[in-house]
Formats: C-alpha cells, structure tokens, sequence
C-alpha cells in the first residue's frame, strides 16, 4: 500500500483480494472517498524495446528488473500507472493500457 | 612468452579454427589458465557495446539535380542538416531536432527511418548562381537513392563514463535520463566487461583503421574521437560505416525526455590477442573499471562527484549513497553488448571477418580542455534588481495591495520577524483574493514555495529555472535566507538584448 496524505487531500493505493473489494470499496466509498480499479497496466512494446533497463530505477513499484539473461522483465500487475517509466524509456516502448 | 601475428590469426580466420570468445568469455579463461596459457589459447577477444552515442551522425550525398542547385539550407523531414560542404553533400547530426514534432523527433529518427527504408521528405534552399541555377528544391529520397550514405561519427565508445545522481528536489531531465530527487536513483551507461576501449586501455590494437563491428555492418576506426583524454581513461573513437550495410537491430534513435535525440550505436571490436599483456588487458572486469556518481543538481560543466564506484556495483542494480540504498539504472543495454560480441565472434569463426592493426595509434596521453570563453560570464548580482520590495507575512492582504501600488512593483517578498524570505506575493495573488473575498494576513495568501537563486549562481542557469517553472521573478537570497535582491525575466532579456 501506497498513500499521500495531508490536510486537504489524500491519495491511497492499495492491492486488495478480488472477494474483498467490494467491500472495501462500499466501506471507502460511504465516507466520501473515490474508488477506483487501476486496470491500465503498463504495456512494453517489445520490438522498441532495448533492454537497457532504464525503466528499473524510476518505478516506484519495482514493475521491472533484469532476468539472468539481462532481459528486462515486466511485472504488468504491480503496475500503479504513475507514468514514470513511460517519461524514463528513451525508446518510447512503454504506453499505458487502453 | 606468447608472440602471436596478425597474418597468423588471419590464416586461422580463413582456415575456419580461429579461436575466438567474448570479453567476459575471457576473464575465465585467464583466471583458470593464467595470462600465459590463455594468450596461447585464445586468438581473439571480441567486445560490444550498445548505447546512447550523441556524436553521430550521417554524411550523405543526394547526386545532382536538374536543374543543379548547390544546397545552402536542407532540411530531411523537417530536421536541419548541414550542407555548407559543395552541392549536394549533406551532414545530418542525430541530436538536431525537428523544427515541427519538437524533441521526439530529430537527426537520429531520420537515420533509422532511412535505413528502415523509410521515404524521406526532403526541402532546400539556395542562393542560386550562374552554374547552379536552381533556388528551391524539394523531393522524396529512400536510401537506396543516395548515392552515399555513410555514418561519421565524431565520438563513439567512450572507455568510461561518469554515473548520474540528483541531489536536488526535484527530478532532473537529462541525458542521463530522469533523475529523481533527493538522490532517488543512479543512472550509468557503459557495457563495463565488455567495453572495446576498456579491454585495450593502451590502444595497441584500436587504433586508425582497425576493422569493426558497428550497426550490424563492418566499418573502421578512423581516428580518436573528439574530447579524447587518454590520460584520464576517457578515451572516445570516431568511426565510419556504410548506412546501406547496416541493419536497424543495432542502430536505434531514441528521446530523452526534456533532453533531446540520440542515436543507440551498436559497436563491436575484435581484440587480437598476439601477447600476454593483450590477454591481460581483455580479462578486465566489471569490478576493475571505476567511474564517479556525479551530481546533476549543479547546473555547472564541473559538477561534483558524490562518490567512487565500480561497474559491479552499478550493475548490482543498488549502490550506497551516505548510507542509502539508491536503485541504479544502466541507459545502455548490455544484453545486446553481449548479442554484438557474440555475433562478432560468429562472424570471426565463419571467416566472414577479418582482424587488421591499426595503420597509426591513438594518442595514449592527453586530456580534453574545456571551452575557451572569452566574454565573462554573468552572474546574478550583476544583472539583479537590488531595489526590493518586502513585506511581513503578518500584515494584511491590504497592506500587501497598498505597497504592490505604491512602489509599482509587482513582486513583494515575503519575511519573517528574523527578516529571513518564507513567501512570495504578487498582484495576481492579490486578485485571488479578492475574487474569494479573502482579506486575511499575507501568510495565508502568498505562494510558499518560493523559488530563488543565490547572487553568484551564473545568469543561465537563473534564467533556466524562471523558465522551466514559468515564474516571472525570483528573489535573490544568501546562505541565511536575506532577500538581497529580486530577479526577473526582463533584467535577462535586457542582457541578452545587449548580446545580441
């Protein structure tokens, strides 16, 4: 879990049990916060790619990292689509989701 | 003792039972067999390296036209190139940008559109002369229409490169990549085990035209690059290759965000290992080649080194800052270092390549010297208002008004009892307050976060940060937080204005 709190606004990011959310989401939802699914994971075009790893020391989520091949390996569902990455890549072959 | 020849590797190449491994192949093999044995083994040590190569670029020429014109201006899909050189010859550098798509798209997105086979926009201009009447001229070329099309690249392959780190507050856009805050990330670039020039540190073999690797095809070195500097390691190579040759796998454009283009060279040079001392050299290590983490945040050409570390380190993927654990990033990609060495070994093995010694050395000693400047440079305090406005923060937003009109000076600098700057206040905060009918003290209106600069910081890199963050003045403040003064958009345009 990730959260930005101060006194006049709060960011919170959660990874919550599908069975879960529902509630979760209702509970949040009843005290006047926005709910809402980050399902625009980051997608790496492969061909762009260049397995530089440039991506690996911006993310906040460690999304990426190398294999023992120095490929570079993309965990898309630790994801919380902050954009960094995309800004980072010098190829541009990272686009969030549609 | 190992005295091996080159005409001997050669005839081996021809004869298919050359022996040949990668540079990391290498530092097995001498640490299993010794310098000795190995030399005698081993005839060839391949590198690579595939990385971030902004001094590149491509020599082109177009044939002539009818009726002739000898190119004045050319532009190759709307990026400059240079053709002050006769007719219809044409440099095109891969970090000049586009006049029209901005920094996504520059010299080194054409070079890769061309040799993707791409169609080519192509508009110039001319004064027009008796021989060559012709004054505007536009067409559509592929590469195959050139006539020549060879990459010069003025600096390539660098033994070494320094590392990056911010120790500023906020994330930094350069060709270092981003670079987060508050140290937030090293980034580096360098194939490390595998970099040509770092397995031959005396350039005994990479000298003037040894034959190479580079983007897929076979090319030359054809002299040290610029800014070599042998006697700090940082040598650099200038190397040729034929366009039509190569093949996009190994040369790429890429963007740096808030940065600019560049062109991702792939490079490759066989080491012939003819002597013990050759065999030495190539079973250098990631741990063995050290570089600087340097710090970013200062805008200057020198820019404080934070602290020493090792390839090994670096490629760990975590180095210590002050006791930090601070994630790296390479920008260069070393698994396809490790495809070119690879494939250069296959070529070597197949007898499709063959080694050469270079006809004249590089230079082994020697250091880069900074840029003659012959106008001073400004600072700050000499171009800074020093007649200021301040106000307390505890005064009200009418007061604030009051002097705003009574000094007619836009900018009041907010400060605390102790006299130190804690805000900024300007008619525009003045107008929003009004507007929310808020006519509290001036703390609870004015911009906190104030941005300012020190009286002998140089004027660009004030005129930068007004620029970047679109604020039209900053105060000038020292160590102890003293407004000594305010500097706005217009004291830097007057100075420029008077350049100019």
């Amino acid at each position: 879990m990730v959260a930005n709190i101060d006194s006049t606004y709060g960011e919170l990011i959660a990874d919550v049990n599908d069975f879960r959310f529902d509630r979760i989401k209702n509970a949040l939802e009843s005290r006047g916060a926005i709910v809402s699914i980050l399902d625009r994971p980051i997608h790496r075009d492969d061909e762009e790619c260049v397995e530089c790893g440039a991506c690996i020391s911006v993310c906040p989520m460690n999304v990426y990292g190398f294999d023992v091949g120095w490929n570079v390996q993309v965990d898309e569902k630790k994801c919380i689509q902050c954009g960094m990455c995309i800004r980072m890549c010098p190829h541009g072959a990272l686009k969030l989701g549609e | 003792m190992v005295r091996k020849s080159i005409h001997e590797i050669n005839r081996k190449i021809e004869d298919g039972d050359v022996n040949v491994v990668t540079a990391e192949e290498m530092v097995g093999i001498v640490e299993d067999f010794g310098v000795e044995g190995a030399a005698k083994e081993v005839d060839v040590v391949t590198t690579g390296t595939f990385g971030a190569m902004c001094s590149s670029g491509l020599m082109l020429n177009l044939g002539h036209s009818e009726s002739p014109i000898k190119i004045q201006k050319v532009w190759f899909n709307n990026v400059e190139a240079y053709s002050g050189i006769a007719a219809v010859d044409a440099y095109l550098g891969a970090t000049q940008i586009s006049d029209t798509r901005g920094i996504q798209y520059g010299g080194a997105h054409v070079i890769e559109d061309l040799l993707r086979e791409k169609e080519i926009n192509v508009h110039a201009t001319s004064y027009g002369t008796d021989c060559y009447p012709r004054k505007v001229l536009d067409t559509t070329i592929t590469l195959e229409d050139l006539n020549e099309a060879v990459l010069i690249n003025p600096r390539n392959a660098y033994q070494n490169y320094a590392a990056a780190t911010n120790s500023s507050k906020r994330i930094l856009n350069t060709y270092m990549g981003e670079l987060l805050p508050n140290f937030g990330n090293v980034t580096y670039s360098g194939a490390g085990v595998l970099s040509p020039l770092s397995n031959d540190p005396d350039y005994e073999t990479i000298g003037i035209g040894t034959r190479i690797f580079i983007g897929g095809a076979q090319g030359y070195v054809i002299g040290n690059g610029t800014q070599h500097s042998p006697s700090t390691g940082f040598g650099t190579l200038m190397v040729k290759g034929n366009l039509k040759e190569m093949n996009p796998d190994y040369l790429r454009a890429a963007s740096f965000t808030g940065y600019g283009t560049t062109l991702y060279m792939g490079i490759g040079i066989p080491i012939p290992i003819l002597n013990e001392k050759l065999a030495a050299a190539t079973a250098v290590r990631d741990e063995d080649i050290i570089t600087k983490i340097l710090d970013y945040a200062v805008g200057s050409r020198d820019k404080p080194s934070i602290r020493q570390v090792n390839y090994s380190e670096l490629r760990s993927g975590m180095v210590q800052i002050d006791g930090k654990d601070v994630p790296t990033s390479s920008l260069s990609s070393f698994k396809n270092a490790r495809k070119i060495a690879s494939e250069l070994k296959d070529w070597l093995k197949c007898g499709e390549f063959f080694v050469t010694m270079p006809v004249e050395r590089l230079p082994r000693k020697g250091l880069v010297k900074p840029m003659k400047q012959t106008q001073a440079v400004p600072l700050v305090k000499d171009v800074m208002s020093d007649f200021i406005v301040t106000i307390k923060k505890n005064q009200t937003v009418q007061d604030a008004a009051k002097k705003i009109w009574e000094n007619s000076f836009n900018h009041l600098a907010v400060i605390s009892d102790s006299g130190e700057l804690v805000g900024i206040l300007t008619a525009w905060d003045i107008s929003k307050a009004v507007a929310e009918n808020c006519f509290d003290s001036v703390e609870s209106v004015m911009t906190k976060k104030v941005l300012t600069c020190a009286p002998n910081e140089p004027v660009d890199i004030a005129a930068r940060r007004l620029d970047r963050y679109g604020v039209s003045a900053m105060p000038v403040i020292n160590t102890q937080r003293r407004v000594l003064g305010i500097i706005t958009s217009d004291n830097i345009s007057k100075l420029f204005a008077r350049r100019y």
